[in-house]
């Protein structure tokens, strides 16, 4: 069993948009490459995401934390409970937190298990 | 100054003189009918008349943020569209004269407006870009753009309002999902590349401390773009409106349609917050203190959407 860090800025200093047609820091590519190879690894028992390595002055706008957190459960089908488990967001944003879960509890109300 | 004003009368015989109003302001009723006109005969004379033109703001006592960015961009549109059109250099597209009124013509200066729409194309919008003293910029990639926005952003404000970062992103994410959807169809027309995606924006911090960010973009509008998504469209108020509500997209997938949260939010997290004002189509809603305060329908649409936020001091 292993805990596995996430640091935003070796994705992107200022990750932007939601598809990739937004452009190639976008919310599905950092879904699709770095969250969930890592979720639906039984390996891995935690997975941490640091959100503050991003540029000064950036902040991170709906599309890109919805496609990232949201599509988890919307497209990635991984369910509420083991996202719950193994998904630890470290910020000193508390509003970031809030508003990823709350992309996670609505998706996991539209798409129950 | 005079001769100036003479050598540029000079350049305009060969070109149609259009004279600008004594106010270019779009938040007065009577004033939004003589800019938007003023606007589109602009539009009309170069993009479907092929016509070059020189602008007279001889008479022209006062812009207002709004309007002077929206000059900004259809003289830009114009001057970067008109060599594609009609094989012309975009030298010559539009020409324009200073006002004669000292405070107006210090106004037009001093703020960059003049350095942002003199004659010159494509080059020229990248030295704006580059020059971060001037207020005015457009952009069609925010993901590459984004990070000299922040940069520059955070060296005119010192204090940058909470969540306007965050807004500007939805606010270029909706310009790129939505607004030029006629650019994207399999018939390309000469400006379609220009075009897509492409948003105009003034940020400036007034002497009196007081914030003002604004981006447009000469899109379709929210309510074109919003009328295939609702059952009973309403007038063109009621469509922004109804885009402005948490959740609703022209896209019926779970998880869009949170876009304009972001951008409502600058105005509900600041306590310096004024106003966000989104004109679009022939509505306009101004938004505060997490309500709508006013709504009203033109006589005239802006072509594409305006999104203003205002704050007051914010290091106070």
């Amino acid at each position: 069993m292993t805990i596995e860090e996430v640091d935003m800025k070796t994705f992107s200093a200022t990750p932007y948009g939601r598809y990739s047609t937004d452009g190639p820091s976008n919310g599905e590519t950092f879904r699709t490459k770095r969250l969930t190879p890592l979720l639906k690894n039984p390996e891995v028992e935690e997975v941490r995401v640091y959100l503050d390595s991003v540029r000064p002055g950036y902040e991170y706008g709906s599309s890109f934390l919805e496609e990232s957190f949201g599509g988890l459960i919307r497209v990635e089908k991984i369910s509420y409970d083991l996202i719950m488990k193994k998904l630890r967001i470290i910020t000193s944003h508390e509003d970031y937190k809030l508003e990823i879960d709350g992309y996670l509890k609505k998706a996991a109300k539209r798409f129950p298990k | 100054m005079k001769s100036s004003n003479k050598k540029n009368q000079k350049k305009a015989m060969d070109r149609l003189v259009i004279e600008a109003p004594e106010r270019l302001c779009i938040y007065d009723t009577q004033t939004f009918r003589d800019t938007i006109y003023f606007l589109n005969t602009l539009d009309y004379q170069v993009l479907v008349e092929h016509q070059c033109v020189h602008l007279d703001f001889s008479k022209t006592m006062y812009f207002s943020a709004a309007a002077a960015l929206m000059l900004f961009a259809k003289v830009t549109r114009c001057q970067c569209s008109g060599p594609l059109i009609f094989s012309v250099n975009p030298e010559n597209v539009v020409t324009a004269s200073l006002p004669i009124d000292e405070k107006a013509r210090e106004q037009m200066i001093n703020n960059g407006l003049w350095a942002a729409i003199r004659p010159g194309g494509q080059k020229k919008l990248d030295r704006l870009w580059d020059n971060w003293k001037n207020p005015y910029k457009s952009g069609s990639n925010p993901a590459a753009e984004i990070k000299d926005v922040i940069d520059m952003l955070q060296s005119r404000f010192v204090k940058l309002p909470n969540k306007l970062i965050a807004a500007l992103q939805e606010a270029y994410l909706n310009i790129a999902h939505h607004a030029y959807l006629n650019f994207k169809s399999e018939v390309k027309l000469p400006i379609s590349e220009f075009m897509i995606g492409r948003w105009w924006q003034y940020a400036q911090k007034n002497k009196d401390g007081s914030i003002g960010c604004i981006v447009y973009d000469m899109g379709s509008g929210i309510p074109s773009s919003i009328l295939s998504s609702v059952l009973f469209p309403g007038d063109d108020c009621e469509q922004i409106h109804y885009a402005m509500q948490s959740g609703n997209s022209r896209y019926d997938i779970q998880g869009r349609g949170m876009g304009f949260d972001n951008i409502k939010k600058p105005i509900e997290v600041n306590a310096s917050a004024e106003y966000l004002l989104v004109c679009s189509g022939y509505g306009r809603i101004f938004y505060n203190k997490g309500q709508e305060s006013e709504r009203r329908l033109q006589t005239l649409g802006i072509q594409g959407t305006l999104i203003e936020w205002s704050f007051g001091d914010t290091e106070k």
